[in-house]
């Protein structure tokens, strides 16, 4: 043991030396460099840290040098499971551990067999090949083709913090290499943000709402139509202060009657104890012109709020009542669609005008084949109800969302004051964007030209696609279309954490730091604006992972924009200054915070006070209270529920008024008969879309046999032999998925839901048409635009049947490498 | 002095049969495995393994007898259809699909912790005790590495310096080699045979026919083979 290392090596050196003569000493070249070296004392202390992702402020623990344990976030009053999982997701086996390439792309360069793409044939590379390579991509296909050839892909939810923003690094990067082509819209809004901006003047979606206070107050009735607020507001896209639930709990706590509208009894309703009422999926316009009808009838809407507030009402009423088309939307009428007894639509319409109504429409509603028609037709109602802009009343597209309707602190919204690092300003010569869920399209068909809200896009020819914080080959509808697609450009490089699907499809993966592995801040509540919150890193990037600044950072460099990238500042530097902006706006409203030192070297948070002014606030009252000084940003300035700009553009899908519009695939269509159940791809619950899928501690939570679960109702299970905790097919004629079977009497007969955000895990990597082991929804789900207007995805526009597996399971499916045998 | 020189100096037995009896035998052994599993070859080496001293270095140890099948079998999948040596891009892509995790669910982890806790994750138990270890003797991970502890190529290679200090120091400090020797030896037992056989049939299910699928077995072998010998050693 007293044995030095130096004399230990030194030994070990002349052993080999020993085996002596030619053949010993070529035997040494088989032999690499010691991995082990002396060490000296390791400074891997025990601490704390603030931290935090998507799913909530945490502590982070770190017992010799690990991190251990992460305990949410003390002000969190309703903590996720995904804070506990925080370690096992940064531990995870699946991490992207250094630089890869594609084999043939190693190769062949951009002439490679881009079929190879899903096979999972990388090669390791250095960094400092991997950024020169991404570097070279970059200008030869600027050079070759132009910019409107790259297309700089749109992320989606990437991870949080106002410096390591991969939405801002990815643009300012593309912005000083002259541009590319982006993807407008999302895939959470597409359809309601483009009508809503024609009907509503905003896109509603994301703004603030009448604060929950108010609700608890004045409202009579809340109806959540399409909306499961107690799953989807666990998530925050900054951190989250989880208000959304602590509106509903007072909600609950209040006894007021709710009444929700979903084809499953949702969680949401199951916890208020509501009225439950289960339209056929894709039927809920016709359901609500069946209301509409009988306040028309019944004379219960407000006509002066119609004439004062609103435009077209009587071209909609002509509508309504079937003067321009011979069929008044009658609730007998609607009850055929929706098969919901048109006693029940006629009592919910006087229900709602019975006294103060919220109306929550959820986004699922437009998330379907002809989606804008949904929120439109929920404004349509609010409107006739005219109670918008009155305490309690009118409607609201964003309650489930992030916390909207917590009263408000006076700090600005999303990040309560931070700057954040930014994209900078679009070369002149911008190419145009294409709506972002016709990524397959313009793939498969460069050159075609699509109608889009009023105007033509021109599909440009892309050749290189680069992603940072996003997972299309997750989010993006009909799978094997896209697999095809993705065939289509030459190079396609993919910033990532974890071997997701998009990691596996790339040409050059770059392996990222998670947000527990780099310094950072962010805000705490996005619409309460109540906390600037510390993101300090927890531990050093595991393996070769690297923060994404510094990546970006890297590949500007190698191009010649470093210094315009970095403005020769720091990562520090540039943390202070987006908290020094947050100081500047707290001065100008009188209030005092720490300084930046103080801040981030005492290791705790800002917090703001609410104010009670803000537990006042109502959506649209200052509309509602002087309309002419306070117009919607509409082209009439009021709520438009007929659009002459929807008019002059003349789309067959998307009318200038609120309209049952028969979706491609429902439970109305012929199709039923080959495939008869509706399918549904909600928001799950212990994940974050397709982000944590991967870490076992959470996935053990709900997979059956470790497949994704398949909802479905126990008479179409018993009809199929189906029992709960079966392996099924999930299949249509896009595709097939293997799922495990979740009998419910909670879903109306009919309709399956099979949640978005599960792997991708082909049985035949890389082949088109493979079946996948795991139950990845978007194998099934359709790839159309909603409308010419908005183009936006229709995930929720599907049918399929199921039947049990019979004959040899393929092997379990694990998202890790398997276990010991 | 050849490798087999070595053994046939050491390691004869009655039955004339070579063994993986002695301390420097395994830790050659164990340190060539490790470097095997720690980076992709390159093709300079893969040459050397298809006519040049890796050849012959194979050809002495499959005359092991215990190694012998395994070995001949790893001989075969080094040579090409077309009598080339392997190709170093192939291998290595092999690697990043096995080790790297670009296959995915098909990957291999070479990790103890994620076979032996409780969620499959890495960092853990087995991951910190096996870096106590390394304390314990003064070592740490060079800084080129950017591996876990528990990493398969890292423990081998910290095998193969318990098993060589616990021999060097046997004449002239018989107390630490006897505690060297536990150490060697429950670390072999708690760690690396507790977790390599299943990383092997891991190897062997997804790369049945590959390089990698071969060198798996073999260091099974090899493992167990150390562990006869290594308790009859000590």
């Amino acid at each position: 043991m007293s044995q030095s290392f130096e004399d230990k090596m030194g030994k070990e050196l002349s052993r080999r030396q020993f085996l002596g003569g030619t053949l010993a000493a070529a035997t040494m070249a088989l032999f690499g460099p010691s991995l082990l070296t002396q060490a000296f004392a390791a400074a891997e202390g025990d601490y704390e840290v603030l931290s935090g992702d998507h799913w909530g402020g945490l502590r982070a623990i770190v017992k010799g040098g690990r991190f251990v344990e992460a305990i949410p976030f003390e002000k969190d009053p309703f903590p996720t499971s995904l804070v506990k999982a925080s370690s096992d997701y940064v531990y995870s086996p699946s991490r992207v551990k250094y630089p890869m390439v594609r084999a043939g792309f190693l190769k062949n360069g951009h002439k490679s067999d881009t079929s190879e793409r899903g096979t999972g044939k990388f090669v390791r590379v250095s960094w400092e090949k991997a950024t020169k390579l991404v570097a070279s991509e970059l200008k030869r296909v600027k050079e070759q083709y132009g910019v409107a050839s790259i297309y700089g892909g749109n992320p989606g939810w990437r991870k949080v913090g106002k410096l390591h923003n991969s939405t801002a690094g990815l643009g300012r990067l593309l912005n000083l290499n002259g541009g590319c082509t982006r993807g407008s819209g999302d895939y959470s809004t597409g359809a309601s943000q483009v009508i809503m901006g024609h009907v509503m003047g905003n896109m509603e979606v994301y703004s603030q709402q009448t604060v929950w206070p108010v609700i608890i107050e004045s409202s009579d009735l809340v109806v959540m139509w399409g909306s499961d607020l107690i799953n989807t507001d666990r998530m925050g896209w900054g951190l989250p202060d989880h208000g959304g639930q602590v509106g509903l709990e007072a909600l609950k706590k209040s006894g007021k009657k709710v009444v929700v509208i979903d084809p499953l009894r949702s969680d949401t309703a199951e916890y208020v104890n509501a009225d439950w009422i289960a339209p056929r999926p894709g039927s809920d316009v016709a359901m609500m012109l069946g209301v509409a009808h009988t306040l028309y009838t019944q004379k219960l809407y407000d006509e002066e709020f119609l004439d004062e507030y609103t435009v077209g009402f009587d071209k909609f009423k002509a509508y309504l009542t079937g003067e321009s088309d011979g069929q008044p939307k009658t609730p007998e009428w609607a009850s055929e669609i929706c098969d919901v007894d048109a006693k029940i639509i006629k009592t919910l319409a006087r229900t709602m005008a019975k006294g103060r109504t919220m109306l929550m429409a959820g986004w699922s509603l437009q998330r379907a084949d002809h989606g804008e028609q949904t929120h439109w037709m929920i404004v349509t109602i609010a409107s006739m109800l005219g109670q918008i802009g009155l305490p309690g009343g009118g409607f609201g597209l964003a309650y489930h969302y992030d916390g909207a309707g917590s009263p408000q602190s006076p700090m600005p919204s999303y990040g309560a004051g931070l700057g954040g690092f930014s994209a900078g300003s679009a070369p002149k010569k911008m190419p145009p964007t294409i709506p972002v869920a016709r990524i397959s399209d313009a793939l498969l068909n460069p050159g075609q030209k699509i109608d889009f809200n009023g105007g033509t896009v021109t599909y440009p020819d892309i050749k290189l696609m680069y992603w940072a914080g996003g997972n299309p080959l997750h989010h993006q509808q009909d799978r094997n279309k896209l697999v095809k697609a993705w065939q289509k450009p030459e190079t396609i490089i993919v910033h990532e954490m974890f071997w997701t699907a998009t990691a596996k499809y790339a040409d050059i993966v770059l392996p990222t730091a998670t947000t527990f592995e780099q310094d950072d801040i962010e805000g705490l509540g996005d619409y309460s604006a109540r906390f600037i919150y510390p993101l300090h890193k927890v531990i050093d990037p595991l393996y070769e992972s690297k923060p994404t600044y510094d990546i970006f950072a890297a590949i500007a460099e190698q191009l010649g924009y470093g210094q315009e990238f970095t403005e020769g500042k720091s990562k520090m530097d540039w943390i202070e200054s987006f908290y020094n902006a947050a100081v500047q706006q707290a001065k100008s409203k009188k209030i005092n915070i720490p300084d930046f030192k103080t801040f981030w070297e005492g290791g705790s948070y800002v917090e703001f006070d609410i104010p009670e002014s803000a537990k006042q606030w109502v959506r649209h009252a200052d509309f509602r209270e002087d309309p002419l000084l306070e117009p919607l940003g509409t082209a009439s300035g009021k709520i438009e529920l007929y659009c002459k700009a929807i008019e002059k553009m003349g789309y067959d899908d998307c009318p200038p008024h609120a309209s049952w519009q028969e979706p491609v695939e429902w439970l109305g269509s012929k199709k039923t008969a080959q495939f008869p159940l509706h399918l549904l791809s909600s928001h799950p619950k212990d994940r974050l879309h397709s982000q944590m899928n991967n870490v076992t501690s959470l996935r053990e939570k709900y997979a059956i046999k470790d497949r994704e679960p398949i909802w479905m109702n126990t008479k179409d299970a018993a009809a199929r032999g189906i029992q709960h905790g079966d392996i099924v097919r999930v299949f249509n004629d896009r595709g097939e998925v293997l799922a495990g079977a979740y009998v419910t009497d909670r879903f109306r007969k009919g309709v399956v839901r099979l949640r978005e955000g599960g792997w991708y895990d082909p049985k035949e990597p890389g082949k088109i048409g493979s079946l996948c082991k795991y139950g990845h929804v978007n194998v099934l789900t359709i790839d159309k635009g909603s409308s010419k207007l908005s183009q936006a995805n229709i995930a929720n526009t599907a049918l399929v049947q199921v039947k049990k597996f019979t004959g040899t399971v393929p092997k379990v499916t694990a998202f890790d490498p398997p276990k010991g045998a | 002095m050849t490798l087999m020189g070595q053994y046939k100096e050491k390691n004869m037995t009655t039955n004339d049969s070579l063994t993986l009896a002695g301390a420097e035998t395994r830790g050659q052994l164990f340190r060539w495995l490790s470097t095997l599993f720690v980076r992709e070859l390159d093709q300079k080496t893969l040459d050397l393994y298809h006519r040049g001293a890796g050849k012959d270095f194979l050809k002495q140890m499959a005359a092991i007898p215990a190694l012998e099948s395994d070995v001949t079998a790893l001989q075969k999948v080094l040579v090409r259809e077309d009598n080339m040596a392997l190709d170093a891009l192939a291998l290595a892509s092999e690697y990043g699909y096995l080790f790297l995790g670009g296959g995915g669910p098909q990957s291999v982890s070479p990790y103890e912790s994620v076979y032996t806790s409780k969620n499959g994750s890495m960092f853990q138990e087995a991951e910190q005790q096996t870096r106590e270890i390394l304390g314990m003797q003064g070592l740490g991970i060079s800084k080129e590495i950017r591996e876990p502890a528990d990493h398969i190529a890292i423990q081998l290679e910290l095998f193969a310096h318990l098993d060589e200090m616990a021999d060097s120091v046997a004449s002239t400090d018989a107390e630490s080699a006897s505690v060297l020797k536990i150490q060697a030896k429950t670390f072999l037992e708690n760690h690396l045979l507790n977790w390599v056989p299943g990383f092997s049939a891991n190897c062997l299910a997804q790369d049945p026919d590959g390089f990698y699928g071969a060198l798996a077995r073999l260091t099974v072998t090899i493992l167990n083979e150390s562990n006869l010998y290594f308790n009859q050693d000590n």
